[in-house]
């Protein structure tokens, strides 16, 4: 059987092309010092690899950037991206809230401040800008004093003029790199005689355009600009020759200046000198351009809702490349709610800085999905709630095996808490995982030899003060409850009620009761059916009653879970709080180290007010 | 018993063949030259001595950096540096000589080392001399 003497180049690697070729060789009769480095014939084999490989390299790079997968370049993947309808998100500024008091020195009927007032403000020791997108007018109060809140948002506010010409077309290209296109404005002047501006705006499909529309469309181009682009008389109306393009827009940051709240100003308000600054909404919000990764993730799943939303995870991708100050977003059917309320679509979101979103964030949301829901599919945007464990955690130790003190090792179990917190909960749908926390303590020194967490769950009620209301808490895990006439099951902080000072607990037989404590700690019952404890579901349930005071925050519920495997439901999410960590030396069995009141992302959290959520069912807290 | 007569010497024919390295044509044929045997080895080793280290890809090491070392000042020093390259080059990647000698003599005048090699193929008791005067080029 003749041997196959064709070359065969099946290896993509620089020896491994040169060792194809030598076999090549080898089969030949005509050349023999293809085996040695120093010959004239390894120059040219060297030659041959060297330009089969930057082929074979150059293939595979073209053929990674092909795809959307693979592409590695940003101008690839946005091209990739532009091809499923995806335009990748610009920086967005962080916006601010300030309150502006003006003294005019007379009694002017009201003051205007104008759009785009330049303010000032310092973090970490660079100055940003700061401008508010919308004038503002001051009306004087009763006490006649001037004063407004005034929303301001971070970058410079710019304009960019093209001239339409058909003889030496023009791209429509923003001529910078950080553009915030959430205020992008495009305006057309009909000439330059003639100043007549029409106001364009942004389409993302062609649903609905005609050739009068006045639209544009927004791109990211190869160099990683925005770009504007018109339509051509069918799809959209055509810019033409003679028209300037004015492009209004701004010029931001980024996150760089989140948290600014020293806020000044060198120019006058409303032509007034006078006047104070205070910040009442510390710069919040803001993101940085999307990057590559996120782009790659988003783009398909964008293209997949095509641009409605119709299941969780549209509604999840929707809020979440929409809204960029938001971390993490729940949404859940309303069939799945407890109790369940038909019709509706749940959605809970987590910002990436604080614990709540502001009322109006939530009617941006609302409206931002008016378009995109489906008929008879009402939106209601819900603030998370926190369940908080409190962990007891008791560790043995040998200090014979360590340098390390028990106050060094209960540090470190503070350390492991925080950063478990941090890493393994508080978001929505992490669940904890007890043997996880106990092997990561385990871990903090070799010289631990047991490790036992005790743990309990918290929720939190912000009650009305004012009128009686009913409640739910919800745990939504099952409560410790071994048999009948199991009493304290549950427990609470103190709160006013018929004018005393109360407690909560539970009979064991599922009735919620209120109490006193007397002399001796006795617990003198005033209401002995406050409402009802389900131990399966674990929610507790408070009828109708008047609750006008509480101690703290809000009133705290206590209770203990069946099993410590913690599963956060809907809008929930876990977090430590009230932790406590005992360090005891294994051979002498003393308390070594104690340590209370762990300072946890839980421990500074707050209750959202009530009045804030969905009383739709006339039962507060229904959302949880 | 054994037959008897004459048996010839054995003698293994060592055949070594190469294109010559300026890929000139024969004049008559018009085809490339090939270089055979000790001609094919002397080719082979002048390409590793005229070749820098560093220069060929994926292969730092090939070569013995005696260009590179003509911008040096020349003292006897750099001198048993140039012969010591030249050994270790022919020593690593030319496996078809052993080296007898190696003189390296300075031309500083005229910017020029002047490299005398003397060596064995393998299996051929004939001694093979090289020189090569290494100039400067900028």
């Amino acid at each position: 059987m003749a041997a196959n003497n064709a070359l065969q180049l099946t290896s993509v690697d620089f020896d491994g092309i040169k060792n194809d070729l030598k076999t090549f060789l080898s089969n030949q009769t005509e050349l023999g010092d293809y085996n040695y480095e120093s010959s004239t014939m390894q120059i040219l084999l060297n030659l041959l690899a060297y330009n089969t490989y930057r082929n074979s390299f150059y293939l595979n790079m073209v053929g990674n950037e092909m795809f959307l997968d693979s592409a590695q370049i940003r101008s690839n993947v946005v091209s990739k991206a532009k091809m499923l309808g995806y335009t990748p998100r610009s920086v967005v500024g962080p916006e601010a809230e300030i309150q502006v008091t003006i003294s005019p020195g007379g009694s002017p009927s009201v003051i205007t401040i104008d759009a785009n007032t330049v303010f000032s403000a310092s973090v970490d020791g660079r100055n940003y800008v700061y401008t508010n997108p919308k004038s503002l007018v001051v009306n004087a109060n009763a006490s006649g004093v001037y004063s407004g809140k005034l929303p301001v948002v971070e970058g410079r506010p710019l304009t960019h003029r093209f001239t339409v010409s058909s003889a030496s077309p023009v791209r429509y290209v923003i001529p910078n790199d950080n553009v915030d296109t959430t205020y992008l404005t495009v305006r057309v002047q009909e000439s330059s005689s003639n100043t007549t501006t029409t106001t364009w705006t942004q389409s993302t499909d062609i649903t609905g355009l005609t050739a009068n529309s006045r639209a544009y469309f927004l791109s990211e181009n190869e160099d990683g600009r925005y770009e504007v682009k018109f339509g051509d008389n069918v799809i959209s109306k055509q810019v033409n020759d003679g028209n300037i393009v004015l492009v209004g827009y701004r010029v931001s940051t980024g996150l760089d200046s989140v948290g600014a709240n020293n806020f000044t100003s060198s120019t006058t308000m409303g032509g007034y000198s006078n006047y104070t600054l205070r910040s009442t909404i510390a710069s919040t919000n803001g993101s940085n351009r999307e990057t590559i990764d996120s782009i790659k993730l988003n783009a398909p799943r964008s293209y997949t809702a095509q641009n409605r939303v119709v299941t969780a995870a549209d509604f999840r991708t929707s809020i979440l490349s929409y809204f960029t100050d938001l971390q993490a977003v729940s949404v859940w059917g309303g069939e799945e709610n407890d109790p369940p309320i038909y019709g509706k679509a749940f959605i809970s979101t987590k910002p990436k800085s604080g614990l709540y979103i502001s009322d109006n964030r939530k009617n941006e949301i609302k409206n931002y999905l008016k378009d995109k829901t489906i008929l008879s599919i009402d939106t209601e945007v819900v603030d998370p709630t926190y369940l908080y464990i409190r962990p007891a955690i008791n560790v043995t130790y040998d200090p014979d095996d360590t340098t390390s003190t028990a106050s060094g090792i209960a540090s470190g179990i503070e350390s492991i808490l925080t950063s478990f917190e941090t890493n393994n909960l508080n978001l929505f749908g992490k669940d904890y995982i007890n043997s996880d926390l106990a092997i990561d303590i385990g871990n903090v020194n070799s010289a631990i030899k047991s490790t036992r967490i005790d743990v309990k769950l918290e929720k939190e009620n912000k009650p009305i003060t004012t009128t009686s209301a009913r409640y739910n808490i919800s745990f939504n895990n099952r409560i410790y409850h071994p048999h009948k006439d199991h009493m304290y099951a549950v427990a609470s902080t103190s709160f006013t009620y018929q004018g005393r000072p109360c407690f909560f607990d539970d009979d064991g037989n599922k009735a919620l009761r209120i109490y006193t404590l007397g002399a001796g700690n006795q617990r003198t019952y005033v209401n002995k059916n406050a409402g009802k404890v389900d131990y399966t579901t674990g929610r507790i349930t408070i009828d109708d009653i008047l609750i006008s005071a509480y101690e703290g925050d809000a009133i705290t519920f206590l209770v203990d879970p069946d099993i410590d495997d913690i599963k956060p439901q809907r809008n929930q999410i876990i977090l430590f709080r009230n932790a406590r960590i005992n360090v005891v030396n294994a051979e002498t069995n003393n308390l070594e180290a104690s340590v209370s009141n762990v300072t946890t992302t839980g421990t500074s959290t707050t209750t959202a007010a009530l009045n804030s959520q969905s009383a739709t069912v006339g039962l507060y807290s229904a959302v949880y | 018993m054994a037959s008897s007569g004459s048996i010839n010497p054995i003698s293994k024919e060592v055949s070594f063949s190469d294109l010559g390295i300026s890929m000139t044509p024969h004049p008559v044929t018009g085809k490339l030259t090939v270089k055979k045997n000790a001609e094919a080895v002397v080719s082979a080793i002048k390409n590793l001595i005229l070749t820098n280290r560093f220069e060929r890809p994926y292969d730092p090491l090939f070569g013995s950096d005696v260009k590179n070392r003509l911008f040096e000042s020349f003292d006897t020093i750099e001198q048993a540096n140039i012969e010591r390259d030249i050994q270790t080059a022919i020593e690593n990647y030319e496996p078809r000589v052993t080296i007898s000698d190696i003189t390296v003599v300075a031309r500083p005048d005229s910017n020029r080392v002047q490299v005398g090699l003397s060596f064995f193929i393998v299996n051929d008791a004939r001694p093979v001399e090289v020189g090569l005067e290494i100039e400067r080029t900028r």
